[in-house]
């Protein structure tokens, strides 16, 4: 028996959301630090809604990557009120073995760097993606991709020595 | 690739894979929850054909601050502003150990840092026939390309670029309404207002499509109106927003007791911006004394998470007062009145900050005009 396409839909979203959200939750705690759980949870809402629609594309997992590195680089947009900000700290997270130091130290290094660098570099290191991939999710040639990371490299290996 | 960089590869590999975790059990279930309460509109320009969304580029004059007055405008010149001399900024405690208000716990302070990424916005404000403002729609024209993915929302019909861009009306859980505008090379244009709840929100909706295709953005100049507003809307300020060019110095204060909704925060900012109130303020702005000098009364729905359609939890008050030129001063209160909030506004105390001389020096760097 066939099933339905909107139940085939719905399973299919089950299985894209698990497969991408280590990559997902890494490449946004790489971008957004605390604010990575409700970031790709508000990208993983939008491709529900639109599932009809994004379960057809060829990769709905790198729509998902550009849905989350948007939403990331619009983070600010969610301040609005203190009241949010308090939220956060009200909120109580599972407990887990935090990043070493010197993850931290580098993916603080790595927010310094300006906007498309900066995502090239989670995307790469944090998301695993290659540069195919990368520049595919962003819309970008392969080419400037290489030469943001290589970039990046020289610029935090300088940060991270300083 | 160097040896050098192969060092550096796998140590960079090894930091992104120390953040790679697999899905929460419950995140299934919670994304499930959240997109039933996200309503997605598909937009229509259709009936507001006639009004110009007139874009000819992208700005990247970032830090520019110009118009702010209630008629519809075109960009008008900028002034700059003279330094003022350092003053210290108002907190209700000198340390993290120190003093707060009895039944609260100082929850974070510190300087929060310009976010730097939207070049221009804008405060559009519905007025009853008092004058009092009952609406606030505010809009951000940042730089980014956002396409979306093409075919998911509709093109713009007014675009200059023909089928592109597209528009999407998000209803989130904490009651932002928001619409989205990819404009592709010409920016990503976002315009959020508060809604109550659902059942109402058609005419916010409706108005702010009325006021996105009545923008008028030309390179280099503030966001401006072509004038064919709602009826009882008008542009309020135009500037690049406030927390994208100006750091603030701020304090927070919860309930001790675990699940309490009131909060306390006070946010000190300078800029010389007589609109600035525009920005953070929500629905009612009424003109009130704190402290000895003119501001702000307003307050704020506190909204819960339950249930699909957000509910006003707490009511809280908002004063946003001008402590000395250029020294703007939010306090929000949390299930405070009005009374209650201008009393604690009475016992804050000037503290010394470590680098809010740095904090001012950035905002004095910035231009404005007075009120039209």
């Amino acid at each position: 028996m066939t099933e339905p396409p909107e139940l085939v839909d719905t399973l299919g979203f089950d299985a894209v959301y698990r497969r991408e959200y280590p990559g997902l939750i890494a490449v946004a705690t790489a971008l957004a630090g605390d604010d990575a759980d409700d970031l790709v949870q508000d990208a993983m809402v939008r491709a529900l809604v639109r599932w009809d629609k994004v379960a057809r594309l060829e990769r709905p997992g790198g729509w998902c990557h550009r849905v989350l590195v948007n939403l990331c680089r619009s983070r600010w947009r969610r301040r609005v009120t203190e009241a949010r900000f308090l939220a956060r700290l009200r909120r109580e997270e599972p407990a887990t073995d935090g990043p070493t130091a010197a993850t931290v130290d580098f993916w603080r290094a790595v927010r310094t760097l300006p906007e498309r660098p900066r995502s090239v570099v989670a995307l790469y290191y944090a998301g695993d993606h290659s540069v195919a991939d990368v520049a595919s999710i962003l819309e970008i040639p392969e080419g400037t991709v290489r030469s943001d990371l290589s970039r990046a490299r020289d610029l935090l290996r300088e940060r991270l020595e300083a | 690739m160097t040896d050098h960089d192969d060092d550096f590869d796998r140590m960079a590999r090894s930091a992104g894979a120390a953040l790679r975790r697999p899905a929460p059990e419950d995140g299934l279930m919670r994304v499930r929850a959240l997109r039933k309460r996200r309503q997605v509109v598909r937009t229509t320009m259709v009936g507001v054909a006639g009004l110009a969304l007139l874009i000819a580029g992208v700005s990247l004059a970032k830090g520019d601050r110009t118009q702010v007055g209630d008629t519809p405008t075109t960009s008008p010149p900028t002034t700059t502003v003279a330094p003022v001399a350092v003053q210290q900024p108002l907190a209700l405690s000198t340390a993290p150990d120190g003093y707060a208000p009895v039944g609260y716990a100082l929850a974070g302070q510190g300087t929060r840092p310009a976010g730097g990424e939207a070049t221009r916005g804008a405060v559009f404000v519905q007025r009853d026939a008092t004058g009092a403002i009952v609406e606030r729609v505010v809009v951000y024209l940042r730089d980014d390309i956002y396409r979306g993915e093409p075919g998911i929302g509709i093109p713009i019909p007014q675009n200059l670029a023909p089928a592109e861009g597209s528009a999407l009306t998000d209803f989130t859980g904490d009651g932002v309404a928001r619409l989205d505008y990819g404009l592709f090379e010409r920016g990503y244009l976002i315009l959020e207002a508060h809604y109550e709840n659902r059942t109402s929100s058609g005419a916010l909706t409706d108005a702010m499509q009325a006021i996105a295709a009545s923008l008028l953005i030309t390179p280099g100049q503030d966001l401006a109106t072509s004038g064919s507003l709602p009826e009882g809307w008008s542009l309020a300020t135009a500037s690049a927003p406030p927390e994208e060019v100006v750091p603030s110095y701020f304090q927070a204060f919860e309930k001790a007791q675990p699940g309490s909704g009131n909060k306390i925060t006070v946010d000190n900012r300078f800029l010389v911006d007589p609109g600035f109130p525009y920005w953070v303020a929500f629905q009612t702005m009424q003109p009130v004394i704190v402290r000895g000098h003119a501001g702000y009364d307003t307050f704020n729905y506190d909204y819960g998470t339950g249930g699909d359609t957000p509910q006003p939890t707490d009511v809280s008050s908002m004063l946003i007062w001008e402590e000395a030129p250029g020294h703007w001063v939010t306090l929000w209160a949390g299930g405070m009145t009005t009374e209650q909030a201008l009393a604690l506004a009475d016992q804050l105390i000037p503290v010394p900050v470590a680098g809010w001389g740095a904090v001012q020096g950035a905002a004095t760097s910035t231009t404005t005009t007075t009120l039209g």
